[in-house]
């Protein structure tokens, strides 16, 4: 899977992702929810999007604290998990994977496609939590910053991006989109003009510390 | 979730809330949603043409045009709820004028394929942008247009789109503490003789304003003790507006806050107060400026002179997208100014009329429709001779004035009319009495008197004054109103011509099959496309005796009287005003390439939503046709027993 470093960022696709977990400990828990919406540069397709809810593979309860919105949805919940990722796999594609504070999720996500599906899931990936304090430190220009902002509605708050109250992961990656597509010509201003730079700066492994 | 939002939101955005449900959903899925920090351009005039329709979801976008000479004239102010780009998505290969935002904007966007199936799908949503296409973009420039002042000389270019509000402050303004009081403040204007008075805190920063208006309307008529501190009768709050702005956007301000001054601002400091009286004034200088020129003309050749440049007018209206009938209507005044001077001019050579006189005009002139100038339809009116002796001076008097008047707008550019249809045939210049009898013996035999020429004749229902005595013309018009009452065979005569001039709708069906190809038809815009819609309008109007005379004057004043006007009156308006800018943009074209004047079009040569919009204006005359033909089939059957 080799992705052209070249390409200007506004002219790269994006899966956009949301994904909700049972809990937070691999062995133990599981994938809850996808979300995702493409986009195109900066435009967001307002059609393209998928969102399924799945059965957890675990013990722990579906109403899960951490994951709020699961609980009523639960009628509609897929019982079985492989055919929803490899459909999640076949719209992907080659696209870049990018989601907020995404490394978590990302993990999750190789683990039980290489579980379940035998592959190993090779798309770029990019977190817009990185992306936005690397702007928040040029922007500062040398200045002393300590990041504040750290969820996505407080992130999406500060970009002015309309958030609701509904977290599941269809919205939420709707909001992360949103987010991306208001911090693009910030990172054009600053210079981050092509994919290979935009992956560098959002590599989710520089995640929280 | 996220589909759900755009259609609630599409539900309120013209023409989208026309569309039912699922149609919205089906949209909303094809979507795509952008978005653009405050100070991008999204379209680029004479850049490549927009790929998509643009829905303001949030924030705004400024539409502006630039000048050769790199003067930005705003043309609109868009916000939530507003489209943009549709003119380029559809109307050729560049765009026509920049689009920046002035805010952070966030825009839904469709695209092109999109928009032209809904537009084939849904007669609404086409209707929409048809009329929007005939008007939102072509509108805007005509009420400055109206009042600019450069038709002729370049006297200076006072008109809002290019003045800074700084140019047309009223700089003598005075500030007062508003712990003043109201007699105080009242003394203090009265004695500057100044209608506003701003009121200033401590600090002598502007906090308030007080007009003539207060005065009148919060303390004479409230009996307001004129001991209160003004400070409780001014308004506020206080709405700036930057000496470097333009007039327009000065409007804009005052529409939107309801305000009739504004504090002028220049680098932070007051410099003054613009009112909306000064704005109308910026508004209204170029009629008085154009009246000035033709005035201060001594004889033909200066008229002649000017009356050239009549044509860059037109071309500079046309470029600046004013409306077909407004660059007609704007022609119209200029021409009835040139013939009164001319008259005058007349006046002065052959010494004064023996008897009171009318010049009147027909045909497209009579109609106010005309733009580049056509042949002359003219004729005179004059007052009832008592004696055979007045009558016979009068009759010598003016056929060599007429003649005068004649060679001397042939001198202007006007050509003679090859029927002869003018002042200076003694047939077209006729005492009152004359023209009563000429009417009513034509009203009496419609198919006789006249013969063939019947058709042409119509025409001359269109006369109107423009110079000398009007009364004789109104006596006329009178007259007609009078003996057309009841007078339904004449009408039904005028209706079977009217019904009998078909459009070409198989025509056109080659045309919107081919795409391209040598077209050996043409279409005659001012045969199938204008005379019908005049045609049906001037009968509508004889029908129920309306006095105007022009198609969309009469098309008005026929709303609430005609079954088919109050239905189709806005279609006929569109029809017609898109037909005739067809032509004077044809015509342009020709005068550039040195071509001379027709009215016979390519299909080839017009755009897929001209040509639709042409088929559309077909099938609105066949559809009146018929309504006519209907309705008048009973007096036919009349009019056929009494010629047996």
């Amino acid at each position: 899977m080799v992705i052209d470093e070249n390409m200007a960022i506004t002219h790269a696709n994006y899966v956009v992702i949301d994904i909700k977990l049972s809990g937070l400990v691999e062995e133990k828990n599981s994938i809850l929810s996808i979300g995702a919406i493409m986009m195109s540069g900066g435009r967001i397709e307002l059609g393209e999007t998928f969102y399924r809810l799945l059965t957890p593979d675990d013990e722990s309860p579906v109403a899960n604290p951490t994951v709020p919105g699961v609980a009523q949805a639960s009628l509609l919940l897929e019982q079985n998990r492989a055919p929803v990722l490899s459909e999640f796999l076949s719209i992907s594609g080659n696209d870049i994977l990018l989601g907020h504070l995404v490394s978590t999720d990302l993990a999750f996500l190789k683990n039980e496609v290489k579980r379940l599906i035998g592959t190993e899931v090779k798309n770029p990936v990019i977190d817009t939590y990185q992306i936005y304090h690397w702007i928040m430190r040029h922007e500062a220009s040398g200045a002393f910053y300590t990041p504040r902002d750290v969820k996505l509605n407080e992130v999406a708050s500060q970009l002015g991006v309309a958030v609701s109250s509904n977290h599941n992961s269809m919205n939420d990656a709707f909001i992360t989109a949103q987010v991306f597509q208001r911090l693009m010509p910030m990172l054009i201003r600053a210079g981050v003009k092509t994919v290979g730079d935009l992956l560098r700066i959002g590599d989710p492994s520089g995640g929280l510390r | 979730m996220i589909i759900e939002d755009v259609v609630a939101f599409l539900k309120y955005v013209p023409p989208f809330q026309f569309l039912d449900e699922p149609a919205l959903y089906h949209l909303a899925v094809g979507m795509s949603m952008e978005f653009f920090p405050k100070g991008t351009t999204i379209l680029r005039q004479g850049g490549p043409a927009s790929r998509y329709l643009y829905v303001i979801k949030k924030g705004g976008v400024k539409v502006f045009r630039r000048s050769a000479g790199g003067e930005d004239t705003i043309i609109e102010f868009r916000g939530q709820g507003d489209l943009f780009g549709y003119l380029s998505l559809f109307g050729g290969d560049k765009s026509r004028a920049y689009v920046v935002t002035v805010e952070d904007a966030t825009c839904y966007t469709i695209k092109r394929e999109t928009v032209r199936h809904l537009l084939d799908s849904n007669n609404a949503v086409r209707e929409f942008f048809l009329k929007s296409f005939l008007n939102i973009y072509i509108d805007k420039t005509f009420q400055e247009m109206h009042g600019r002042s450069l038709f002729f000389s370049g006297c200076g270019d006072r008109l809002l789109f290019s003045t800074a509000v700084g140019e047309v402050v009223n700089k003598v303004v005075l500030t007062a503490p508003q712990k003043m009081t109201i007699r105080e403040a009242a003394v203090l204007m009265c004695d500057n003789k100044i209608s506003s008075l701003i009121l200033a805190d401590d600090e002598d920063k502007p906090v308030g304003i007080i007009t003539d208006r207060d005065m009148r309307g919060k303390v004479v008529a409230k009996g307001r003790d004129v001991n209160d501190p003004v400070s409780s009768i001014m308004s506020y709050p206080l709405m700036r507006i930057d000496a470097r702005d333009y007039c327009f956007e000065a409007v804009l301000k005052m529409i939107k806050y309801n305000v009739h001054h504004l504090i002028v601002v220049s680098d932070g400091a007051l410099a003054g107060i613009v009112t909306n009286h000064d704005l109308m004034l910026l508004q209204g200088t170029s009629p008085l400026l154009v009246a000035k020129d033709i005035e201060s003309q001594q004889d033909i050749e200066g008229l002649a002179a000017l009356s050239k440049q009549i044509y860059n007018v037109i071309g500079i209206l046309l470029k600046q997208g004013a409306r077909a009938s407004n660059i007609t209507r704007i022609v119209s005044e200029i021409s009835d100014r040139l013939v009164r001077k001319i008259l005058e001019i007349a006046e002065r050579r052959f010494a004064r009329p023996p008897l009171q006189y009318c010049w009147v005009v027909f045909g497209s002139e009579g109609r106010k429709e005309q733009a580049f100038k056509t042949d002359q339809d003219n004729a005179i009116i004059f007052a009832d001779p008592i004696t055979t002796y007045e009558s016979d001076e009068a009759k010598k008097y003016f056929s060599v004035f007429a003649a005068f008047v004649r060679d001397s707008l042939v001198q202007c550019g006007y050509p003679f009319c090859p029927d002869a249809h003018m002042a200076s045939n003694p047939r077209w210049c006729r005492s009152l009495s004359e023209w009563k009898k000429f009417f009513s013996d034509w009203v009496a035999a419609p198919a006789t008197e006249l013969g063939e020429a019947g058709v042409n004749s119509l025409i001359f229902l269109d006369f109107r004054a423009v110079g000398g005595e009007f009364s004789l013309a109104d006596q006329l018009r009178d007259l007609l109103t009078v003996i057309l009452r009841g007078r339904s065979e004449f009408i039904g005569h005028i209706a079977g011509l009217v019904a009998r001039n078909k459009p070409p709708i198989g025509f056109l069906k080659s045309v919107m099959i081919e795409k391209s190809g040598e077209h050996k038809d043409k279409l005659n815009l001012k045969v199938k496309g204008l005379a019908p819609l005049v045609g049906i309008v001037r009968l509508f109007s004889l029908e129920a005796a309306i006095r105007e005379t022009s198609t969309l004057e009469r098309l008005d004043a026929l709303k609430a009287r005609n079954d088919d006007v109050a239905e189709y009156g806005e279609e006929i308006a569109h029809a017609f005003e898109f037909i005739m800018l067809l032509r004077l943009q044809h015509h342009m074209e020709q005068l550039s390439r040195g071509q001379e004047l027709d009215n016979l079009i390519s299909p080839d040569s017009l755009t897929n939503l001209q040509k639709k919009t042409i088929k559309e204006a077909f099938n609105l005359i066949s559809r009146l046709q018929e309504s006519i033909s209907e309705r008048y089939k009973p007096l036919k059957r009349v009019l056929t027993c009494r010629e047996d």
